[in-house]
This record gives C-alpha cells, sequence and structure tokens, in this order.
C-alpha cells in the first residue's frame, strides 16, 4: 500500500525555521521602537530587542539557506516559479536590512558612531526596521501563496485517500 | 532596493511562449540541474532539466556535465503555466 509521503523531507525544514526568527524581528522591532520613548522608565527594553534582533536575524540567514534548499526541491513543480524568485531576492534585502540594524547598533554603541548625532542614528535604525519588518511580511505573502496557491511542497493525497486508511 | 538585488546576485528571468529558442548559457548548476540561458540582450530563460528533457550534440545524447558556460544551445521549452520545461537542449558548439 502507498504510504504518504515522509515529513522529514528536506523542503520541509524551511517552514519549520522561518517562523522563529519572523516572531523574533518583529517583537525586536517592537521592543527597540517603543524603547526610543519608554527607555528610562522600561530599561529593559533595548538590551532585549537587541538580543531579539541579534538571533532574529541569525536565523533569518539560516531560514534563506533553508530556503534555497527546498527552491532546489520543489521549483519543478510549481506553475509560477517567478514567484520563488521574487521570494528568494526580497527574503535577502530583509537579511541585509537587518544585519544592517545589527552592524549600525554595535557601531554605535561602542562609539564608532559618535560623529554622527544620536538623534539622525535612531531615525536610521528605525527606519532600517520598519521598511524590514514590512518587506519581511511581503516576503512572508509570497511564501504563502506559493504553498496555498502553488501547493509548493505540499503532499497531494490519493483519490479516496486510501494510504491513510 | 536594486542595489541590494545586485549584491545578493537575485536572478530575473522571463517566461516566454513555447518554441524553439538559441541562446547563450549564461549559468550553469549542475547540482540542481539547471542552465539560464541568453536568448537576447534583454531575456534569459531558467531551466530546470526534467526527466523528459533530451540532451544532445551532433544528434547523440550527452550527459549534464557536457554543457557549460559560454555554449551555444538551441532549446526547445513548453510554457506549463509560467513554468518553462525544457523538452529538448542541443548544443551548437
Amino acid at each position: 500500500m502507498q504510504e504518504p509521503l515522509s515529513m522529514w523531507r528536506v523542503e520541509l525544514i524551511h517552514p519549520f525555521v522561518i517562523h522563529i526568527p519572523i516572531a523574533l524581528l518583529i517583537v525586536g522591532s517592537l521592543f527597540w521602537i517603543g524603547s526610543l520613548w519608554k527607555h528610562k522608565r522600561y530599561n529593559f527594553l533595548r538590551p532585549s530587542a537587541r538580543l531579539l534582533l541579534l538571533i532574529g536575524t541569525f536565523g533569518a540567514w539560516i531560514a534563506v539557506y533553508t530556503g534555497s534548499l527546498a527552491d532546489a526541491e520543489v521549483v519543478r513543480t510549481l506553475c509560477d516559479p517567478t514567484v520563488v524568485e521574487q521570494h528568494e531576492n526580497y527574503a535577502y534585502i530583509v537579511g541585509y536590512m537587518f544585519s544592517g540594524f545589527v552592524i549600525i547598533d554595535w557601531l554605535t554603541v561602542n562609539g564608532y558612531m559618535d560623529f554622527l548625532k544620536k538623534q539622525f542614528i535612531h531615525l536610521l535604525l528605525t527606519l532600517l526596521l520598519l521598511a524590514g519588518c514590512s518587506l519581511l511580511g511581503y516576503v512572508g505573502h509570497l511564501g504563502s501563496t506559493l504553498v496555498y496557491q502553488q501547493s509548493a511542497a505540499v503532499y497531494q493525497p490519493t483519490e479516496g485517500c486510501v494510504e491513510f486508511e | 532596493m536594486l542595489v541590494f538585488m545586485v549584491a545578493c546576485g537575485g536572478e530575473s528571468t522571463d517566461p516566454v511562449e513555447s518554441g524553439t529558442y538559441e541562446g547563450t548559457i549564461q549559468e550553469v548548476n549542475a547540482e540542481e540541474s539547471e542552465i539560464y540561458v541568453n536568448i537576447s540582450d534583454e531575456q534569459t530563460l531558467e531551466l530546470y532539466f526534467i526527466d523528459e528533457t533530451e540532451l544532445v550534440k551532433d544528434t547523440t545524447a550527452v550527459p549534464f556535465d557536457s554543457l557549460a558556460t559560454g555554449q551555444k544551445v538551441r532549446v526547445e521549452v513548453e510554457k506549463v503555466g509560467q513554468r518553462l520545461d525544457p523538452l529538448r537542449v542541443e548544443i551548437l558548439k
């Protein structure tokens, strides 16, 4: 009797991995932006944000890597592979944006950006986070269209579902 | 954003209608049995070999590792949705 495909397929590592950085990057961004107003009252916000964004950025690059593994497996089954290209290209941009944030923030904390006004750096970092989160949402949307419109990496049960009997 | 796209090596490819095209191989990805073929200055085809893909040189079947960047090829593709399935790839020189 036919068995349903294993859940331990290389293309399924990507959906397993991606949700953690998405959550960390969004919550980290909210904490960091919130700390601009409430840093003195809630002094845990900024260090928490830095930790979340650092781990989230690292996770984002893991997501990009696992995405390329999944791409190789499923691209031949898609009706519109150009969506994968967009998904991948924008994911790289998200990775670069949050990496840029982490690097600039680290340089600022260590005094390498003292030649610039603090307000300017905060504005720059806030814009990076807002743009990064917006694009992250779009990348997620593209990923979901691959799954829900094109059945990327989705097993199609046989007629009558005999393999589940 | 364009700078980011270029920096990350993002590929942009073009779906075309089913038919036969001649061009130059821009890139060969042996791991994924995939080639990029420039058919004009503005158009690049991204072709993932499928089980039915026939690869020939001088009418003789040849293995995938016969492909190399810069080779002239003639490709017969079938458009399925927005996907291009290569049915036949002929190495010209």
